[in-house]
């Protein structure tokens, strides 16, 4: 059982989606403990799977630092003797991948207990959102190149649908944006997957293969291919392998969002149901970053060093554009959403910056960021389950009305703001560090990249204290009377969705080795490995 | 964990622990509950100094990986603990009474406790990195605070501005710390004398740290937060901006000044000058009670910054303690004031002085703790403010002769802030205390509760007394102070008479103008009181900086956001949906194509093979004869052909 705890992992839910099918649609009690069921089993896994966890293990290096591998051929086809098409099934996890596995098994059984009175169509919605978990999860322990594309695409389907049937009035408009966007960010990866194929084989044999821990070693490349390091080749006047590296990192950064492909973040989220918006924010987004990190910067090291200097400069803009932005709305899920394209923008200066602290911050932020933007989205829904309304200026004075909610809300926006003592601040100053402390040590990233970065900090406390003062000082008010008997307070529902959010955020404040001691040994690895083999490739 | 820290955590959590039973256990128990946390607190930090006056105390841990952090129990910073301590169960005892009818009273206790908790954190910590988490978390309490009357018109603004502007600081101050611990290696704030002070950093972090520091102690440009702060109950101003945050910055600059370039220690003290002296302008024409009190806490912080810039930091940290005594006790008095106000005349303003007189003849002790405390903050000899101040001073006139010409503005700044600072005080003294009763109705009788106003009063003002620290009114002969740097402070100054003897007169001075314009006898029309003319007009607005910002840099902030978000919608979108839109085109194209080329094509051929089997279904007729007679030419011409070949 242990051997295939990964595997459990993914396919639990999937086999809730197969057992939601076969109930009937009026079933929906079923339906949703069945769900919340498996859910609470999948988290199960993963706590077994982070107590089983080796933190240190003894592996020389990234590529074969992964543990609870799994590795079955999957499809194997022989087209005449030299060309064999191999795909495996090949699944792993190390210290960056294990908090984000475990980070969307948490997430998405709130997301269950958010979305318990969806009364549309809830066997569709249920085996959608089931998909969706088990795509999800995939993203992040899939070791096969082709196996991550696959999981990757199917976490759009359930997403399209689920915005587009379930979500607000202008729905259809989101939808559609949201798929071209990332569909277009898919065929980059496509194509540069494609091309690796092609170019990699398996160590010592002639086969071509998907495996993204071959293609990390650079003796694998085929001789006459036009990826392989000191090749020589160009696509559009740029090394062949710089343009496949930026292939892939405009593929993620889609997803991340980064300025400026981020436009379909706000609509989306402003049509999608309140559970969609929470998957969306708190794991989607990291599945771009993830992308990044093992994809991108794991391939293309070179690449990544070569681009170092100008991923960190959209982070910069990502932070102060998205901040600016998020202080300009007045829709409060608006607001959230143009402050999550500033969080991410945080996780960009510390990939940029590839020191210890700054791939270390840009994790725990990844991780951080996943558990605040969801309670925020939480947040907006709360409100927005009592009026149907969002607009900030609409309310005024809700501390006197909501003193619970108050609470929560002032918790989450100053964990976002980056409050010590809260998760927010971890990944911030880590970040922030390790930009600082690129500067002196490997000489990527110029001072004033972190001077900028700091600026985000302040942009965050001014349009979250300035919605705060709106919304929920001075005296009480809300827009339309009908609202007033809609105005209680915080639900028990609603509070377990939010405790175990405040309590994780709190703990991660204070006691951030609580995450941070299972990354540490991939994260240092993993610098060294892009240090070291980048600056290698970058000498050929 | 040795014994002194598990006794310091003891001390860090009780407020904390105290302010969260408060809330469980409900209004009238709940703030007595509070109060007792912090009691034991000051208790348990006389015995931690005993413990740890001799041998410092260090305790450190990794936080994050590879990065090291601690607490230090010294000297200085227990005896901070303990003062810390002591003010706030002061406060506490207080508040009891004076929040006894608000309904938010639980939320008020457990917010109080907590800024406690935070404020004794800053103190203990000896990690830079530590010291930020509790110092953010002391913005993040005193915005609470501020925040508290959060219905009233213009406090969420108030809280707001105060967070914002120390966040704006705070930025300057995290980058400081970043650049000290990647460029050092060290974070250390006992370790900072023995990092290595070249490469351009180390004015950068320097810059850094000061920003940090004028943010949290109100000082120019950042001070117009601190003024808009009174939003706050009165206790709370009394805690945190007097007593204990704001001196949080001095506090930092006190500890970290070791590594600051010459150049800008001297701008220190210019800016604490300057800063004393804007402060304690402002104060003049202020008619509101707390404003008066808040601009001469910024003039004080200056006093105490200038301080640090001339190299008297002992001084400054004494005028730090005495301080903390007087100006609590001044901001209690005037708590004591607003709540007789509010109980008795509730449509009155109880915080315009304008409405105020004769006032010692129903609060007797309100009156001896704010004349103690009052003569204290002027300056006058018996008292301690006159001790501290007049440290600072003294050094100040010996840095200037060393430092060059220009540098006795900072004196010349100093030694005239003495005069106006007792005036606007003995101003205030007398239009609040003697005279007339400036209103229409009579005054109430109305005894002062003995153990929640009275005694906190009584303690604060003997607290004040110069006797307390030196039994010679006017040299320093400080065994405390000695006791409490571990060493005797050096006071053979050469000028040692000089600066007694220039700020005493200005000092009495500036009561005497005071007295001769707002004597009790004299009839003035201070009720009708307005700030005409340009002094007072630049005075009653603190030189219209807070305007400023408002008109300036909010506005062009917040039209900075909107163009941004125009941008965006009208630019960025537009441009990606096109793209977009430019593939539904491309795919309508080949759509087109698809149709009128491929499937045409397709088509065609199927027209053409239609066309030759109907041309061969002419031959095809319905009778079997037929079929035989065309099977039978078919093979004869078939043989015919392939005989040809043969």
């Amino acid at each position: 059982m242990i051997d295939h705890l990964l595997s459990l992992i993914v396919f639990i839910p999937l086999l809730g989606a197969g057992v939601v099918l076969f109930l009937k649609p009026d079933q929906s009690a079923i339906i949703k403990g069945t769900t919340l069921f498996l859910n609470v089993v999948q988290l199960l896994a993963c706590i077994i799977l982070v107590i089983l966890f080796q933190k240190q293990t003894d592996a020389a290096s990234i590529t074969t630092n992964f543990q609870f591998v799994e590795k079955y051929e999957w499809i194997r086809l022989n087209l005449g003797e030299s060309l064999r098409f191999i795909i495996e099934y090949h699944i792993g996890v190390d210290g960056i991948s294990l908090p984000l596995v475990v980070l969307s098994s948490f997430l998405m059984l709130v997301a269950i207990i958010s979305s318990w009175n969806q009364s549309k169509q809830v066997k569709g919605y249920f085996v959608l959102y089931n998909i969706l978990n088990a795509s999800i999860v995939g993203c992040f322990v899939a070791l096969d190149f082709f196996l991550f594309y696959l999981f990757f695409e199917l976490m759009l389907l359930p997403m399209f649908f689920l915005i587009g049937i379930w979500g607000g009035p202008n729905r259809s408009y989101a939808s559609v944006k949201f798929f071209l966007y990332t569909l277009l960010g898919s065929i980059l990866i496509l194509i540069v997957m494609i091309g690796l194929y092609l170019g990699v084989t398996q160590p010592g044999s002639t086969i071509h293969t998907f495996n993204i821990i071959h293609m990390m070693g650079t003796e694998n490349f085929v001789q006459d291919s036009l990826l392989r390091p000191g090749a020589g080749g160009t696509i559009f006047g740029i090394a062949a392998r710089y343009a496949a590296f930026l292939a892939l990192f405009v593929g993620f950064a889609i997803k991340l969002p980064m300025v400026p492909v981020h436009t379909w973040l706000p609509d989306a989220h402003v049509e999608a149901p309140t559970a969609i918006s929470v998957i969306l924010a708190g794991l989607l987004l990291k599945v771009g970053g993830y992308g990044i990190v093992r994809i991108a910067y794991g391939i293309f090291p070179d690449a990544a060093l070569n681009y170092a200097y100008l991923i960190a400069v959209f982070g910069v803009i990502s932070i102060v554009y998205g901040g600016l932005n998020a202080l300009a709305q007045r829709d409060l899920k608006r607001m959230i959403a143009y402050s999550s394209v500033s969080h991410m923008g945080f996780v960009l200066v510390g990939l940029g910056a590839l020191t210890v602290e700054g791939v270390s911050g840009a994790v725990f932020h990844m991780v951080s960021h996943g558990l605040i933007s969801g309670a925020l989205f939480l947040i907006a829904g709360v409100i927005y389950d009592r009026t149907g309304d969002r607009l900030i200026d609409n309310y005024s004075g809700l501390a006197g009305k909501l003193p619970q909610y108050t609470f929560v809300v002032v918790f989450m926006f100053f964990a976002s703001l980056g409050l010590p003592g809260l998760s927010g601040f971890i990944g911030e100053i880590l970040v922030l560090m390790g930009a600082f402390d690129s500067a002196s040590s490997n000489g990527l990233l110029p001072p004033w990249i972190g001077v900028v970065s700091t600026t985000g900090i302040i942009i965050s406390a001014a349009y979250y204290l300035w919605a705060t003062q709106r919304m929920f000082f001075g005296e009480y008010w809300v827009r339309e009377a009908s609202w007033e008997s809609n105005m209680h307070d915080i639900s028990k529902r609603e509070w377990t969705m939010f405790i175990p959010i405040m309590l994780l955020v709190l703990i991660l404040g204070v006691y951030p080795r609580f995450l941070l001691d299972f990354t540490d040994n991939t994260v240092n690895q993993f610098v060294n490995y892009v240090l070291e083999v980048g600056a290698n490739l970058m000498g050929k | 964990m040795t014994y002194p820290h598990i006794i310091f955590f003891i001390i860090l959590v009780l407020p904390l622990l105290g302010g969260l039973i408060n809330f469980l256990a409900g209004a009238r128990s709940g703030p007595w509950i509070a109060t007792a946390a912090l009691l034991l607190s000051s208790i348990l930090s006389v015995f931690l100094l005993k413990l740890t006056v001799d041998l410092p105390s260090v305790l450190r841990f990794t936080w994050l990986p590879g990065i090291e952090i601690g607490w230090r129990l010294d000297r200085i910073s227990v005896s901070l603990i303990a003062l810390v301590s002591f003010i706030s169960m002061l406060i506490h005892l207080f508040s009891i009474h004076y929040m006894k009818d608000d309904p938010g009273i639980k939320r008020y206790f457990a917010k109080l406790g907590f800024f406690t908790f935070s404020m004794l954190g800053v103190l203990g910590a000896d990690h830079l990195l530590l010291l930020f988490v509790f110092w953010e978390l002391v913005g993040f309490s005193s915005y609470l605070l501020i925040g508290f009357w959060y219905k009233n018109e213009g406090v969420p603004y108030a809280a707001r501005i105060a967070f914002i502007t120390n966040r704006i600081a705070d930025a300057g101050f995290l980058i400081g710390i970043i650049l000290i611990m990647v460029n050092s290696g060290t974070g250390f704030i006992s370790e900072l004398q023995s990092i290595d002070q070249t490469g351009w950093w180390v004015g950068a972090a320097g810059i850094g740290l000061v920003l940090g520091a004028f943010g949290k102690s109100a000082q120019v440009p950042f001070f117009t937060w601190l003024p808009r702060a009174m939003a706050g109950p009165t206790p709370v101003s009394a805690l945190i901006h007097a007593a204990t945050m704001v001196a949080a910055g001095v506090y930092l600059l006190i500890r970290t000044s070791v590594i600051m370039p010459p150049a800008l220690v001297s701008t220190v003290a210019i800016a604490g000058a300057l800063t004393a002296f804007i402060g304690a302008f402002s104060a003049l024409a202020q008619t509101d009670i707390k404003k008066v009190l808040a601009y001469s806490t910024v003039s004080q912080l200056g006093y105490m910054v200038m301080g640090v810039g001339v190299g008297a930091t002992d001084m400054a940290l004494f005028h730090l303690w005495t301080h903390a005594f007087f100006k609590a006790g001044l901001f209690l008095s005037a708590g004591a004031i607003i709540h007789y106000f509010h109980k008795h005349f509730h449509s009155i303003d109880g915080q315009d002085m304008r409405n105020m007189g004769n006032l010692k003849s129903v609060m007797p002790v309100t009156q001896f703790s704010y004349l103690v405390c009052m003569l204290s903050l002027a300056g006058l000899p018996f008292f301690s403010g006159f001790l501290s101040k007049d440290g600072i001073l003294l050094k100040s006139l010996e840095w200037s002769a060393l430092a060059g010409p220009w540098a006795f503005i900072v004196p010349v700044l100093g030694f005239f802030t003495v005069g106006l600072t007792a005036y606007y005080m003995g101003k205030q003294a007398l239009v609040v205390f003697y005279g007339k009763n400036r209103m229409e109705t009579e005054l109430v009788k109305d005894k002062e509760d003995f153990l929640t106003v009275r005694l906190p009063l009584i303690i604060l003002a003997i607290g004040s007394l110069g006797l307390f620290y030196s039994f010679n009114p006017f040299v320093h002969h400080f065994q405390i102070l000695d006791f409490w740097f571990g060493h005797q402070i050096p006071l053979s100054f050469s000028m040692g008479w000089l600066a007694p003897a220039i700020s005493i007169p200005l000092a009495v001075g500036g009561l005497f103008v005071a007295f001769r314009s707002y004597r009790p006898e004299r009839s003035f029309t201070y009720r009708d009181y307005v700030a005409r003319g340009h002094y007072r007009k630049w005075s009653m607005h603190a030189l219209y900086l807070d305007q400023f910002y408002h008109e300036s840099m909010v506005k062009a902030f917040n039209m900075i956001s909107e163009i941004i978000y125009g941008l965006d919608r009208r630019f960025i979108d537009p441009v990606l949906n096109w793209l977009g839109m430019s593939f539904v085109v491309f795919s309508k194209l080949m759509d087109l194509v698809d149709k009128l080329i491929v499937d045409k094509l397709v088509e065609f051929v199927a027209y053409i093979s239609k066309l030759g089997g109907d041309f061969l279904r002419l031959f095809h007729g319905r009778r079997v004869q037929l079929h035989i007679f065309w099977a039978v030419l078919g093979t004869i011409l078939i043989l015919l052909w392939i005989n040809n070949f043969m």
